[in-house]
């Protein structure tokens, strides 16, 4: 015989295989387009983000301004469609110095991915100028994207880029102003998010309203309970 | 139907958390919301199976939110925000909202399960401090994790223990492992306290670890790439409780939470288990409580795993000695989140927008006092008030978790 619990525990995993299956339905050419990363990568790669084949000891360089003190570190777009391994050298530097110099290498035919450069060393970086400069080392080009996402760290993303022929440099444009991106940001949510506001605005009032009512009753049955005993004193 | 005086003050209690809760879910959510989500939307659209992920329970939950969201939202769109994390998305505010309303369910569930361990007497204690105290409203609908679904079944766990169904208690509690591995950690516990005679005991810990065990098997047999054993050798979370240590020298040294843990189960062991002792709720109450006080205070913990003291806190907190330390033990837990600095405050506000992620409030506090410092100074003074709490708790014995 099914006691309570099994009946409650049956209940649940039901609905949640339910819900799972419910949701589960979605269109194969959706599923296909945006759930494998690495095809994703590639189609932003040819669609939306262009690219640079970099010649052996070619560089290109992009200047960003760091907004934390000591800031993680970067992460640059590359790819190796090639049979060989890539070789660079990722150089992060001043006007003067170069303060930080690493060498990499993709494997052969690597997909497009971000790769990751730490700056463990970097300290007191707030609010200082720096060019993040990309070198091929190898034999063979060198696959660098430069969207917007080409070059950030974290907290920080600039946009913008002014392709020097010869020399391949990225350079800001522009930075943006925080409030500006705030109200930006909002300005695009109330613009194509209003049907879901006004549900929320809506929710949000007829709580409120539920809330006052109940709260009222509240003060007052204190109020009514308090009377009695005032009289008698 | 004519409402009286007392279930207008519940309704009112009621209402107002959920409007507090409403205002908050659209706005806020940390990376790991949308970590899970994402894994979620592979699992749900095929590209990988549930028992690949650690937790396996706890992701299936969430199937919940996601069903919830997809039902108002293209599917496109929520792959777009839960799985590229692309919160520019306009839908996005809408399926976050969405996504956390089994949060709420759950939590409105729980909190009727933790009733029925009260009197009436009791009832708006208990239910002002679950709806309002700052844990619940952070790590649920700030920081955006589902452990009112790891609560629920931790309280429907003890609900079991109080009617004394110790085989079905066992098994829910095989499935709350599955939710959360760390429970795992109190399988010895249980092991003394469950059960009078030996061949009892093994048959409530065969209970206990089912779930987990035909999981684990699955996932050794089945899967190419076994999640779990690259869990326990790489030990990431579950290394936590090896972090704090006291050094002998030569190499050896102390584990600071395993000395304690230790402790408990050796009072238990020696102390407290008579031959003819049935352990009754508030023994695993206690005990369980101070295993988990225990873990906040000697080790580094994530925001979330401090939702689950907090029904044994509403416990403590209608009884007017433990009422003040109660309150100030989980305000403490607010400026503990400063160690991930604004990853963890400001920063949760990304999906208003990504401006909010450009602050940094501990580069701020360092301008007046090394930050680092203060925080681990607040860090101290709230793991001193949680063993203080503890031994508060074990100087009282039955009485602090007892309702009559």
């Amino acid at each position: 015989m099914l006691s309570k619990m099994i009946k409650k525990l049956s209940l649940i995993i039901f609905l949640t295989f339910l819900f799972s299956l419910l949701s589960g339905f979605l269109p194969k050419d959706t599923q296909a387009m945006l759930l494998r990363e690495k095809s994703l990568r590639e189609s932003f790669f040819t669609k939306l983000i262009d690219e640079i084949s970099l010649a052996p000891k070619q560089h290109l360089s992009q200047s960003i301004r760091l907004n934390y003190d000591a800031p993680l570190g970067i992460e640059i777009l590359f790819r190796n469609p090639s049979e060989q391994k890539a070789e660079g050298l990722l150089r992060l530097r001043n006007d003067k110095l170069t303060l930080i110099e690493k060498e990499f290498f993709l494997e052969s035919k690597s997909p497009a991915g971000f790769y990751f450069f730490a700056f463990p060393e970097l300290k007191n970086a707030k609010g200082g100028e720096f060019w993040v400069e990309v070198t091929n080392l190898g034999s063979i080009p060198l696959t660098v994207g430069y969207y917007n996402q080409n070059v950030y760290h974290y907290g920080d993303l600039y946009l913008g880029k002014a392709l020097q022929a010869g020399v391949l440099q990225f350079q800001i444009h522009y930075q943006i102003n925080p409030l500006q991106k705030l109200s930006a940001n909002l300005r695009a949510y109330l613009q194509k998010g209003w049907l879901f506001f006004s549900i929320w605005l809506v929710i949000i009032i007829s709580m409120t309203v539920l809330v006052i009512i109940f709260g009222k009753n509240y003060r007052l049955k204190e109020r009514k309970r308090d009377e009695p005993a005032q009289r008698k004193d | 139907m004519k409402l009286n005086h007392f279930q207008k003050k519940i309704l009112f209690w009621l209402s107002l958390g959920l409007l507090v809760r409403f205002l908050l879910m659209p706005f806020l959510a940390h990376d790991d919301f949308f970590l899970v989500y994402g894994r979620v939307a592979r699992a749900l659209t095929g590209q990988a199976n549930f028992l690949v992920y650690s937790q396996p329970l706890f992701h299936l939950f969430h199937g919940f939110g996601y069903g919830l969201a997809r039902l108002f939202t293209p599917a496109k769109d929520l792959l777009d925000i839960f799985v590229n994390q692309n919160l520019t998305n306009p839908h996005s505010l809408k399926a976050i909202f969405l996504a956390k309303i089994p949060f709420v369910f759950f939590e409105y569930l729980s909190l009727w399960l933790l009733l029925k361990f009260f009197k009436k007497k009791d009832w708006l204690k208990v239910m002002i401090f679950w709806l309002f105290n700052p844990v619940n409203l952070y790590v649920l609908y700030g920081f955006g994790r589902f452990e009112s679904a790891v609560v629920f079944i931790l309280l429907w766990f003890f609900w079991l223990i109080k009617r004394q169904k110790l085989a079905w208690a066992s098994l829910v509690f095989g499935f709350l492992i599955l939710t959360r591995t760390f429970f795992i950690i109190l399988i010895p516990l249980y092991f003394l306290l469950l059960g009078r005679s030996f061949k009892k005991k093994i048959k409530y810990l065969a209970l206990e670890m089912a779930p987990f065990s035909l999981w684990y098997f699955y996932n050794q047999i089945w899967l190419i790439k076994p999640q779990l054993t690259s869990i326990f050798q790489e030990g990431k979370h579950g290394n936590y409780v090896f972090e704090s240590q006291i050094s002998l020298g030569q190499g050896q040294v102390i584990y600071l939470f395993f000395l304690g843990y230790v402790l408990i189960w050796l009072f238990v062991w020696f102390k407290e288990r008579g031959k003819e002792k049935m352990f009754v709720l508030t023994d695993f109450l206690r005990y369980t409580f101070a295993v988990l006080i225990l873990y906040y205070a000697t080790s580094f913990f994530h925001p979330q795993y401090f939702a689950w003291v907090i029904p044994f806190l509403a416990f403590l907190v209608v009884k007017p000695d433990y009422k003040k330390m109660i309150w100030l033990l989980v305000f403490l837990f607010l400026p503990i989140l400063l160690f991930w600095d604004n990853f963890t405050t400001l920063g949760l506000l990304t999906p208003v927008a990504s401006f909010f992620n450009d602050f940094s409030l501990v580069n701020w506090l360092d301008k007046f006092f090394p930050a680092m410092k203060f925080l681990n100074l607040v860090r101290t003074f709230f793991s001193a008030t949680g063993l203080y709490l503890l031994w508060l708790v074990f100087k009282e014995k039955d009485d602090a978790f007892k309702n009559d």
